[in-house]
């Protein structure tokens, strides 16, 4: 009797190493799954908040062009008109957009410094990447590393008082590109 | 019979030290996908929170020029089709009525941004002098589809107001 009882705790205590093995293994690979699925993941949220950012200071700056050039014309112009001359080469019907640097923002110029940032269309519709200084923690094109994001300013007339800005910025994230849009529609609200 | 009892007890115990660590680990796992799915929804939220603000903006603008970017403010004037409007969309700035209507006016826009977003205008201006507008844009994430009201069920959609008073 007694040595049947032993016989038939070895073999189930067998068995239940197996299943116990079997249990362990599943969790691991369900925690190498998940862990891994999550730092991808998390590196897409933070690029993903990158480009979000860049796209609405994309956005931003064409507003503050846009707001620079109607509240302060230079005498004998007309802001709006100013304006539009200046961001011709972003127009959809000229081409396939235009990226602005703005490493000639000049803030000794008091009245108009937005202004001297370059507009330049994108040359067979291929924007040049952003490069990252990691020691002004500025995105640009002049120093530092290549940062993956590439920034994109279209415009569409709609009218001859409405303009419509779109700011996309692109990524890669692994193999999977991804695309940020914004827009906005500029008014010329200020009468002259 | 003591000594079999515990033996007997004893079963298992490899059992449920494997099921006890894989909880421990799958509870750790979860609460890593928890933290990413929960930056994910972050970073969708940050980008619901732009789309909705340059709606209300883009709005805010285009009340602006209807009421002083023009010699006479096209608010409370009764226009047809095509005379005034925003963001490539039709906007009657008079209530929709014939005859014109009295402060506050109300008016809706879409679709704006990637197509998804959408605004609700209300102007209000008073009759004594001297007269004051306020412009209330509420800009919204999602609803763009919406041509009436502007409204969606999506429950994650965003709002977003300005508020300008001249």
């Amino acid at each position: 009797m007694k040595f049947s009882l032993k016989q038939k705790n070895k073999g189930f205590t067998l068995i239940e190493t197996l299943v116990a093995i079997s249990i362990f293994t599943v969790s691991v690979i369900a925690l190498l799954t998940i862990v891994s699925s999550g730092i991808t993941d998390t590196l897409y949220a933070k690029k993903k908040m990158a480009a979000i950012y860049l796209a609405q200071e994309g956005i931003e700056y064409m507003r503050n062009m846009r707001d620079t050039y109607l509240l302060y014309p230079p005498n004998g112009t007309v802001g709006w008109d100013d304006f539009k001359v200046k961001i011709e080469d972003c127009n959809t019907d000229n081409g396939k957009g235009c990226y602005f640097n703005d490493q000639a923002l000049d803030f000794n110029d008091q009245i108009q410094p937005i202004i001297d940032i370059t507009i330049s269309p994108c040359v067979a519709g291929v924007c040049p990447t952003l490069l990252y200084d990691s020691l002004t923690g500025k995105y640009n094109y002049t120093t530092g590393v290549n940062s993956g994001f590439v920034r994109r300013i279209n415009i569409t007339n709609i009218n001859a008082h409405e303009t419509q800005i779109y700011s996309t910025v692109t990524f890669m994230n692994g193999s999977v590109p991804y695309e940020i849009t914004f827009s906005e529609n500029l008014f010329n609200w200020i009468r002259q | 019979m003591v000594n079999k009892k515990i033996q007997k007890n004893k079963r298992g115990f490899v059992l449920l030290f494997a099921v006890v660590l894989s909880s421990i680990i799958l509870t750790i796992a979860l609460g890593l996908a928890k933290i990413s799915f929960q930056e994910i929804v972050f970073g969708t939220s940050a980008r619901s929170t732009n789309e909705a603000f340059f709606a209300a903006d883009t709005a805010v603008e285009c009340a602006l020029y209807y009421d002083i970017g023009i010699s006479i403010s096209a608010f409370g004037v009764p226009s047809a089709q095509g005379d005034t409007s925003c963001a490539g969309t039709f906007v009657d700035l008079n209530n929709g009525s014939d005859t014109p209507d009295p402060s506050p006016w109300n008016f809706v826009l879409f679709p704006l941004g990637s197509g998804q977003a959408c605004a609700k205008v209300t102007v209000t201006k008073t009759t004594v002098d001297p007269v004051t507008t306020q412009v209330l844009a509420r800009g919204y994430s999602s609803g763009g589809s919406n041509t009436v009201d502007c409204s969606a069920s999506n429950p994650n959609r965003v709002e977003r107001e300005l508020e300008v008073n001249y």
